[in-house]
């Protein structure tokens, strides 16, 4: 199975990035995915997201991760360097039918949000099968 | 007769936006240094803050001088097991070895750093020799 038809990002529909970013407005996030014998592993970077400001949402085969961020204030400051900007991250993907949909888990930690897909058993099995022949 | 103006920025425009899909908009930030930094200025502080998701705050060399800060770390990338692959992979895992000019001298043992959220925040405060000193005016 190729790991791209079961979590694929939707370019389309994602917020391009842009420095600096502003309050307002929302990023998209680097994500690294990896395919496991029995699970998609996504891994998204959301930098000043919390664990109960995280979102995540399937809507058919679409899953969105989103993250809101409360920007720090510096009272009596002027922005000297500013490389980023700071706001909300969103980013959505194509999940396949393999994915068993009730199973997704995820955490949240240091910044990091890890989301486990478990594949469906028959879908695991036919790639153990594939391994084996 | 209807004629079109022929915009020469609007086909480069097309050619980034179409060059960023095939390579991801990740791929312009690679030239960019990391992590990136913030400062900003008050009148006696300084706070600078950087987007560094998924570190080790105990692995993190900050080292402050009355003019920089270096900042040094490694940060641990996703190590696959045997039968995982990679499918995606976007998020730098390049050590960390920065440095940030400040705009004014400060006192590097005032320094005071915090990491939440992948988001770290060092305040710096302006030496109190360096302060500017209020006169009062005494009426003739």
């Amino acid at each position: 199975m190729n790991a791209n038809t079961c979590c694929s990002p939707q370019s389309e529909s994602c917020t391009t990035e842009a420095t600096p970013r502003s309050a307002t407005r929302t990023y998209r996030p680097a994500v690294d995915i990896y395919d496991a014998p029995d699970a998609v592993h996504l891994v998204a970077d959301l930098p000043g997201v919390s664990e109960n400001d995280v979102d995540i949402s399937m809507d058919k085969n679409v899953l969105t991760i989103a993250g809101k961020v409360e920007p720090a204030r510096f009272e009596g400051t002027v922005p000297f360097t500013t490389e980023y900007g700071v706001g909300n991250w969103e980013r959505s993907f194509a999940i396949s039918s393999e994915i068993d949909r009730s199973g997704i888990d995820a955490t949240v930690k240091d910044g990091v949000l890890r989301v486990r897909l478990p594949k469906s058993t028959e879908a695991a099995s036919r790639k153990i099968r594939v391994t084996a022949g | 007769m209807r004629t079109a103006t022929w915009n020469p920025w609007k086909d480069l425009e097309r050619l980034h936006s179409d060059v960023s899909r095939l390579f991801g908009d990740r791929a312009w930030d690679r030239t960019r240094a990391y992590p990136a930094v913030n400062v900003h200025q008050g009148e006696n502080e300084l706070y600078l803050t950087a987007e560094i998701p998924g570190l080790n705050p105990e692995a993190l060399d900050i080292t402050v001088n009355p003019q920089s800060v270096t900042l040094k770390a490694d940060r641990k990338p996703v190590e696959l097991k045997e039968g995982e692959a990679w499918s995606r992979k976007e998020r730098p895992d390049a050590s960390i070895n920065r440095t940030v000019e400040l705009p004014f001298a400060v006192d590097p043992q005032s320094a005071e750093a915090k990491y939440e959220k992948g988001v770290l925040t060092i305040r710096l405060n302006r030496p109190m020799e360096h302060r500017p000193n209020k006169v009062q005016v005494r009426a003739g």
